[in-house]
């Protein structure tokens, strides 16, 4: 059955291989083919966008945003400065796919940048890597990029034609909100990681007030294939609204956690079983199929559920980065869920109220119940309190913050419960229905 | 364009957002961060609205409003997401409202009662907030904080100078200072304003009346001369705070810390309380009757005609014109309310505080020139005007004598001796005439050939780039405020008008007094009478006045050290037979000089009008009674009048005086005269020898603001003197050393030294802000500098 996979065949290509990194083995893939022919037979701009639209390619940062789409928003030959921005800020909660694009085929991402940058019309890319990157992730994204440079595929005329094109590598400073695409922008100009409103969107008014497209790493770095194989090899695979390969980084209670590179549309089981199958042969509980910030599906579900944009969502929760975390039947979910809330309190910028004081609020709450000392009010409240966050932030973390948060609630409400000792649950019941509502007393 | 709030049809303008279309069309949504003069942050949450078709609750602060949309402020989505809002604002906000200085104008208390629910259902602890000091006129309370912002976005977009940031994230996020400094901006008492809740307050005022207490007065600001319109809140007849009143014209929503804060002075020990009069050689207080008494005794023992008056710009209309009309009578011409300048050379001086544009003009300047001005910090309205062109691209150039911090960037600073201030403008004009050769408008304009001796060909390329910046149209020259005390302000002037006949650019000749152009208008000149008519008989200027050595002097509200010849004065006043004061304010030194002192009613105390320099009058009403025993200065004035007999009726009150004032002097001939015939160039002989430079601290430059103790507390250290680095050397000054020792004359000072490559070459910087800065000599007059 395993033989039924293709794996690792896009932006893991070069693994199998000896110095996956090193620009020999990369060109000895076909690298830089896609880009010497676009720069030196001068494509038509137009034509790359159309090639990446067929292809069906979506956003691989976690929203699945059509990437030719995003790009046909940008006028490519007007006179306007223009920027690529690639969003290498990896900072999901369990997702390290973007890592090991980084570490292991770091070419393949600049080419993607290359040709991105080419078809919007760019000259300058910058690429954000996140704080924590700054290490051996860095150092190898840093030699490729040199590489790169000295062998003319970057800068001024590239392989000696007029096209100039710079890339840019910015390292973070480790907030995780830097990697929502405009604090992301304030970030690299220089100011403090805040989310921007939209409209504006940055398509129109981006970085430096200038047209911006940003895109994921692992977006950029699928391009160079699917320009090189064509789109329909590259739709060959997946679904039908879900083309393509993905990565997904499987953690939690497994044999075998890692990244592994699918074609979108395969059995979770599937996955499942790449990753080692569960650790100890215990049972599947539950599952957060894309990253910390989306909905926990409970395992038996996730069990018959294919990996892809569609089947994920009906299953109640988001293909968002990958980031596939199982937890076995022995998880305490109000752990789970407590380590969530946290994570988020400390990660909201600040800078509208209802994230930077809800996340605050339900931490405190969950931690209260974890504790002990919650009572049914606090379940109430908790439930409550995702909804009023939900949907009204100027950017997508109050969402993060309150999805699990909610979903938990809603699937594993009896654990949160359990929490609440001492008191019968009837007794609970009737107490609230005592002192319902404030009366104000008149005189 | 046309879209529906609450079912009512609106129109608006393409990228209009639609929280400016429900303003216009009355329909309330709340809101914290969105101030209309600020750039939209949409980060309270707090206006999300309802579109009809859309799941989302939309912020009405930052969406454009699209065609043919509805949108409804009342529905159930809307208010839910109001309410959601209200209650997490409230979760970390105390609820101390009974102690809190914002309680009864504060929006998050108005919001909560319409948007709120009426119980918390946080019971977790709250956040408490490190407040750290940030200067004596801003009481912080960040516990209260909502972060909306505003005041972080004041600093950056209107006052220029960046001060609050927001410091930490999520729930962490502190509004404070860098590095815990104290803020400067001599705007930012408008924070307190915008700060929607209690976080930030006045410091003056703090815990010293509730809000529902107050009376509300409209005033015109005492200080710098563009008449800043305010609302002066009174409780129990003294004033609490001074809060902006919106003018659209001149000061928008905003007003200086001068003019918030130096209501405060009302209360300085130096205030006099009741007349005070020299009997047998000892000041006495003494009954209004009795001082009168006195001062008719006393006069009719003189030849009262030998008198001097002079009278500060400061006062209003009224007063000055009843001052000059009184004195006129009894047949003195010696009036005037200049007393701050060094020199006059010329009789017939017809060039006054004016302005050629309107104030909401300046915005669209083009390019904008300062001649030596301190603008930030003199005029703070106007270089918010002058910001706002610089926003709009305008080049702003500067010639000055100390490079003065701005909160715009200058295209061309130019720092020069201030003895080549003229020099300067000579060669900017030897350029123009080169340029404008051709120029047909120009064939009859002559250029005086004193000017044309003192060309000498020409060699700096910032002059050349200046000159051509001043060739755009709707260019503006500003002639500083404190230039006044240098010794060629006169010719500086002309010179001014002359390049703005050459290159048809405006003029702008700033003073620091309120109402510097009334004094004109009003007669309190030596050579017109009120309305600006020529006067049959010229009296002497308050330069000649002092040296004359006459009989008697009358000083109405000003303090000694407002003169330039502030030693001179003293002398004469000694050897003179009568002194008359008519003064708020007096210090225990100053009283041994005068024979009789009244108790002057400040300007807060009494009604009055006050005339800015783009000709508007402003009338005010009285904001509190007289404190002590003072009067309105124009009861005191009519008073004297009566006492010399003037033919008065004596019922006459404060309106017959204003229509008086009125009818005799707004039918003055325009003003507007560009003179530069006579002029005579002269050269400064002492070329080589150190000279003191320096302007007045814009907290000390009248005898109200001196007097405030909050604003003084502004900038603590106060007596240094700052003085280039090559100027030291060449003088063999131990840089090592912090202190040094100055000397005017006989006058030495021993003063905190500060290395300050500000400061132009030869010259001592000293900015006037005590009384021992004035003991020790006149500006721009030769200094010697020692070491210790």
């Amino acid at each position: 059955m395993k033989n039924n996979i293709r794996i690792n065949e896009l932006c893991y290509s070069t693994l199998s291989k000896d110095n996956p990194n090193s620009f020999e083995t990369y060109v000895s893939l076909g690298g830089y083919s896609t880009w010497k022919n676009i720069v030196l037979s001068a494509y038509d701009k137009k034509e790359i966008i159309e090639t990446v639209m067929k292809s069906g390619l979506r956003g691989r940062g976690g929203a699945g945003f059509p990437t030719g789409r995003k790009w046909s928003f940008i006028n490519q030959d007007s006179e306007e400065i223009k920027y690529l921005v690639c969003n290498a800020d990896e900072s999901e909660p369990g997702t390290c796919k973007d890592r090991d694009i980084l570490r292991y085929n770091p070419h393949a991402l600049i080419e993607g940048m290359l040709i991105a940058s080419y078809a919007i019309g760019a000259d300058t890319a910058y690429c954000y890597l996140r704080g924590e990157f700054i290490d051996d992730v860095y150092s190898s994204f840093k030699v490729a990029l040199d590489e790169a440079y000295k062998n003319k595929f970057i800068g001024k005329n590239v392989l000696n034609t007029s096209i100039n094109i710079e890339i840019h590598d910015l390292i973070g400073a480790g907030a995780y909100i830097v990697g929502e695409e405009t604090a992301m922008l304030e970030s690299i100009e220089g100011k403090k990681g805040f989310p921007r409103f939209k409209p504006p969107f940055p398509a129109v008014k981006g970085l430096f007030g200038s047209p911006t497209i940003i895109n994921n790493v692992e977006t950029l770095a699928s391009i160079p294939k699917i320009m090189e194989n064509g789109p329909e090899w590259f739709n060959s695979v997946g679904t039908k609204d879900s083309p393509g390969f993905k990565c997904f980084s499987v953690s939690g209670h497994v044999n075998k956690p890692g990244n592994f590179e699918i074609p979108l549309g395969t059995p979770f089981k599937k996955l499942l079983e790449l990753a080692g199958g569960m650790k100890n042969g215990k049972k599947i509980k539950a599952v957060i199929p894309g990253g910390s910030s989306v909905p926990v599906v409970p395992g038996e579900v996730m069990l018959e559920t294919n990996m892809d944009y569609e089947s994920i969502s009906q299953a109640g929760s988001m293909l968002g980065s990958g980031a596939v975390i199982v937890m076995d039947e022995d998880t305490n979910m109000v752990e789970v869920i407590h380590r969530i809330a946290r994570f988020y309190y400390s990660e909201s910028c600040g800078q509208c109220t209802p994230c930077r004081e809800g996340t605050g609020w339900m931490f405190k709450i969950i931690d209260k119940i974890l504790c002990g000392n919650g009572n049914l009010d606090d379940i109430k409240t908790l439930e409550s309190i995702p909804k009023m966050i939900s949907g009204s932030t100027i950017c997508a973390l109050g969402d993060a913050a309150a999805m699990p948060v909610e979903s938990f609630m809603k699937n594993y409400k009896e654990e949160f419960l359990k929490y609440i000792k001492d008191k019968k649950e009837e007794d609970l019941y009737q107490e609230k229905n005592n002192n319902k509502e404030f009366v104000l007393h008149k005189k | 364009m046309k879209i529906k709030i609450n079912n009512k049809e609106c129109s608006f303008n393409k990228g209009e957002t639609l929280i400016q279309i429900a303003d216009r069309n009355g329909i309330h949504i709340p809101r914290f961060c969105y101030h209309d003069k600020l750039s939209i942050a949409a980060n309270c949450r707090m206006c999300l609205i309802e579109q009809v078709g859309v799941g989302k609750p939309q912020p009405a602060c930052s969406t454009p409003a699209l065609e043919n949309q509805e949108y409804f402020t009342k529905s159930k989505l809307a208010v839910d997401s109001q309410k959601n809002t209200m209650e997490f604002l409230l979760i970390n906000h105390p609820l101390d409202c009974p102690v809190c200085d914002q309680g009864g104008m504060c929006e998050l208390q108005d919001q909560a009662l319409m948007h709120g629910r009426v119980k918390s259902r946080y019971e977790q602890e709250k956040r408490v907030v490190i407040d750290y000091k940030i200067g004596p006129l801003i009481k912080t309370n960040m516990t209260r904080c909502i972060h909306c912002t505003r005041c972080v976005r004041f600093g950056e977009e209107i006052a220029g100078i960046k001060e609050f940031g927001a410091i930490g994230r999520g729930e962490g996020m502190e509004i404070r200072t860098y590095l815990t400094s104290a803020i400067n901006s001599p705007m930012s008492g408008n924070m307190i304003d915008i700060c929607p809740v209690g976080a930030l307050n006045a410091a003056p005022s703090h815990m010293k009346g509730r809000t529902w207490e107050l009376e509300e007065v409209k005033h015109i600001s005492p200080h710098d001369c563009v008449g800043s319109n305010m609302n002066i809140h009174v409780l129990d007849n003294s004033i609490f705070r001074v809060v902006p009143h919106e003018n659209k014209k001149i000061n928008e929503v905003w007003i200086s810390d001068r003019d918030r804060f130096s209501y405060e002075a009302l209360g300085h020990s130096d205030r006099i309380k009741k007349p005070i009069a020299k009997i047998n050689g000892r000041h006495v207080e003494v009954e209004w009757e009795q001082a009168f008494d006195i001062i008719k005794d006393s006069i009719s023992k003189i030849k009262f005609n030998k008198s001097a008056g002079f009278i500060s710009a400061n006062s209003t209309i009224e007063e000055q014109y009843l001052f000059q009309k009184w004195l006129r009578e009894n047949n003195i011409n010696n009036i005037d309310h200049r007393v701050s300048q060094n020199k006059f050379s010329y009789k017939k001086d017809d060039i006054f505080p004016e302005i050629d544009i309107p104030i909401e003009e300046i915005e669209n300047s083009n390019s904008v020139l300062l001649i030596d001005s301190n603008l930030t910090y003199d005029q703070p309205i106007l270089a918010h005007k002058v910001r706002k062109s610089f926003l709009k691209n305008a080049k702003i150039n500067s010639i000055h004598t100390y490079s003065y911090k701005y909160n715009f960037d200058t295209n061309i600073s130019l720092l020069i001796k201030p003895r080549s201030l003229y020099e300067t403008l000579i060669d900017i004009i030897e350029y123009l005439t080169v340029i404008t050769v051709n120029d047909k408008t120009l064939n009859k304009f002559i250029l005086p050939d004193d000017i044309k001796k003192n060309f000498k060909g020409l060699t700096n390329k910032k002059i050349i780039e200046i000159s051509n910046d001043l060739l755009t149209t709707n260019s503006l020259i500003l002639l500083g405020s404190n230039l006044n005390s240098h010794p060629d302000y006169e010719d500086l002037k002309i010179l001014t008008n002359i390049i703005s006949v050459l290159t048809k650019s405006n003029r702008g000749f700033l003073s620091n007094r309120s109402n510097e152009a009334g004094a004109w208008l009003s007669g309190c000149v030596p050579n017109k009478i009120e309305g600006m008519k020529n006067s049959r008989n010229i009296g002497f200027n308050v330069f000649d006045s002092i040296n004359e050595h006459l009989e008697c002097y009358i000083i109405y509200n000003l303090d000694f050290i407002d003169f330039y010849h502030y030693s001179e004065l003293k002398k004469s006043l000694s050897n003179a037979k009568f002194v008359l004061g008519i003064s708020s304010f007096i210090t225990e030194e100053d009283k041994n000089l005068y024979d009789v002192i009244l108790p002057l009613a400040t300007t807060f105390e009494s009604p009055g009008t006050y005339v800015n320099i783009e000709g508007t009058w402003q009338s005010f009403a009285q904001s509190c009674k007289p404190h002590h025993m003072s009067k309105e200065g124009w009861k005191i004035l009519t008073k004297l009048r009566l006492i010399h007999g003037a033919n008065i009726d004596n019922s006459l009150d404060y309106l017959d005086i204003l229509n008086e004032a009125d009818q005799a002097i707004r039918n003055y001939k325009s003003f507007v005269g560009k003179e530069y015939k006579d002029i005579k160039m002269k050269k400064d002989s002492n070329e080589n020898t150190l000279i003191r430079s320096g302007s007045c601290n814009s907290y000390y430059v009248d005898n109200i603001v001196r007097r405030s103790s909050s604003l003084n507390k502004v900038n603590s250290n106060k007596n240094f003197v700052s003085v280039n680095k090559k100027t030291l050397e060449q003088n063999n000054i131990d840089l090592s050393k912090n202190k040094v020792i100055v000397k005017q004359g006989d006058n030495t000072l021993l003063a905190e030294l500060v290395i300050d490559d500000n400061v132009s070459d030869d010259c001592i910087y000293i900015a006037n802000s005590n009384k021992e800065h004035y003991d020790l000599g006149k500006q721009h007059q030769p200094i010697i500098i020692e070491n210790v």
